[in-house]
């Protein structure tokens, strides 16, 4: 049986799999309100809301882009993502908490609309959901476009395939946002983060077992890593560029919508703690999987005994060990990229409709016709922008996090509870735009100004400063008066 | 290989005075955190084998004995 029946057949596995997933969690969904559809009641238990904040914040990045990384530049790569892990479960241990009875009380379903009941009103909130719409529409098009990729190459190439793929991959988020919205994603997002872990670990177990039937040892491997300079941090990790790459990323649990919302989900304090806890123990695992799979790809191929891949085309490294991999191995990984891809954009897709209902159009009337409406519309634009095939896609989504790194000093005085004002927070999100808009615009294109270092200092330290400042400035002001 | 091992007692010296002391859990994360950037950038520029990997790997893995313990009444 060929890789492609063999792909084929596991996807549609998934797909089967995931729609009885989505449709049973109608029956725990109560009655349809916004708050049930968008953050499912606030209802979830422990295990759902980790599995759904993990599968959610782990896109295919990991598997395609991280295993990349960590081939082409080495351990550095492992550094930088552990510092967005033990950022993030940082700030759930100081904030997630506070975040959640807020939310309770008052009612959040939407992030914009913390930020509009914190600062005393909605202009704050709009702001926000334009910044999240601008963001996270090319981020979450550029999973679609991962989808369409892998179909294409799966299925022997071609643009049928790839629209195929985006196509395939749209209608499923769409069936499984539309089945029960939050309980439907969250349902499908525990088989999808179960699969990711499992493909991984399969990954790296074919892998292993690979270099020691070549006479290859993890102590061999280290001195072909060693020789190759990837053991270290220099040449590849110099210090501006580990901090254009980790500020953005150590906020991403602050400035996403998508994975702010996951606050308000559980259904206890005890869920909480038991979505921050097993969350903490995946985001561990599969860094240290992911990153393990680089490093032994780059030893096996310095040695000859794995097709050799450059450096420079490090988001093939992936695709070309599946070639290599037996085909159900093979199948289960792909599937597991799908599976990340649908789980990060269809939690972006809903909760960018959550923006568009409750921050944009506030006051209409059928309130569930909005719902649907802003989710299509969103969806629409995704697909969209993803059928476009455009390659300022991935561009644009690796500067996502950047773009939004000026809500986190909004969002962070907010979660603490200081009073800088509306006309502050404006300023600050309009200074750290300005910024971001400025050095775009100056360096050409978006990849160049996310690693570009002005004064030798990174850019995302200038748009955190340049968004801190009139945070500062008006708290300074009012413990003056 | 000091550095490494200068590196894993200052952790564990950390960790333990976490303990006794009772920081609070987010107080912990963000010590960590910055472990995580300071010691690589003074000791690990060079390669190493495996030990830069076994820093951060110990690093990660306090992080997540902080998320557990933290959690249980959200404080050490």
């Amino acid at each position: 049986m060929s890789l492609a029946a063999v792909a084929l057949a596991v996807l549609l596995l998934y797909m089967v799999a995931g729609t009885i997933l989505a449709w049973v969690s109608r029956k725990r969904m109560g009655g349809w309100s916004e708050r049930e559809f968008y953050v499912a009641g606030g209802r979830l238990g422990s295990l759902s809301s980790a599995l759904t904040y993990a599968a959610t914040t782990y896109s295919s990045f990991m598997i395609v882009g991280l295993v990349g990384f960590t081939y082409a530049w080495g351990v550095g790569a492992f550094g930088f993502e552990l510092a967005y892990y033990i950022a993030t479960v940082t700030l759930l241990l100081l904030f997630s908490r506070r975040v959640w009875r807020m939310a309770r009380e008052r009612g959040w379903v939407s992030p914009g609309e913390a930020l509009a009941d914190l600062y005393g009103g909605r202009i704050v909130a709009v702001a926000a959901s334009l910044l999240f719409l601008v963001a996270l529409i090319p981020y979450a098009a550029a999973q679609l476009k991962g989808i369409g990729e892998a179909f294409s190459a799966v299925a022997g190439g071609g643009l049928r395939y790839y629209e195929a793929g985006v196509i395939l991959g749209i209608a499923v988020m769409v069936i499984w946002s539309m089945i029960a919205g939050m309980w439907s994603v969250a349902l499908t997002d525990v088989l999808q983060g179960l699969w990711m872990l499992g493909a991984a670990t399969g990954l790296l177990a074919w892998l292993y077992l690979t270099l020691r039937g070549s006479g290859l040892g993890l102590g061999d491997a280290s001195e072909i890593l060693d020789n190759a300079g990837l053991t270290g941090l220099e040449p590849y990790w110099p210090l501006a560029r580990f901090l254009a790459f980790t500020v953005p990323w150590v906020f991403f649990a602050v400035t996403n919508p998508q994975v702010v919302q996951r606050l308000y989900v559980p259904r206890s304090e005890a869920s909480l703690s038991g979505m921050v806890r097993w969350f903490a123990v995946f985001g561990l695992y599969y860094t240290v999987i992911v990153t393990l799979v680089g490093l032994l790809a780059r030893a096996g191929a310095e040695a000859g005994v794995l097709d050799y891949v450059a450096p420079e085309d490090r988001d093939m490294v992936t695709p070309t060990l599946l070639l290599q991999a037996p085909p159900i191995l093979a199948a289960v990984v792909f599937t597991s990229i799908v599976a990340a891809a649908v789980s990060t954009a269809d939690s972006i897709l809903l909760a960018l409709a959550s923006s568009v209902s409750r921050d944009l159009l506030p006051r209409h009337p059928r309130r569930r016709a909005v719902a649907a409406g802003a989710v299509a519309l969103v969806a629409g634009a995704m697909a969209a922008v993803a059928l476009a095939r455009t390659g300022y896609i991935v561009a644009l989504s690796v500067l996502s996090s950047l773009l939004l790194l000026p809500l986190a000093p909004v969002t962070i005085a907010a979660w603490l509870g200081a009073r800088p004002g509306q006309t502050a927070a404006l300023a600050s999100l309009a200074a750290g735009t300005l910024v971001n808009a400025a050095v775009a615009v100056y360096y050409g294109n978006p990849l160049a100004a996310f690693a570009a270092a002005p004064l030798g200092v990174p850019v995302s330290v200038w748009v955190l400063a340049a968004s801190t400042a009139p945070l500062a400035i008006a708290l300074a002001v009012r413990a003056r008066r | 290989m000091v550095a490494y091992w200068l590196s894993l007692n200052l952790l564990s010296v950390q960790l333990f005075s976490i303990g006794w002391l009772g920081l609070r859990a987010w107080a912990v994360g963000l010590a960590l955190l910055v472990a995580s950037y300071v010691t690589p950038y003074l000791a690990f520029r060079e390669p190493s084998g495996w030990t830069l990997y076994v820093y951060w790997l110990v690093l990660g893995l306090a992080a997540l004995t902080v998320a557990w313990w933290g959690t249980r009444g959200w404080r050490l």
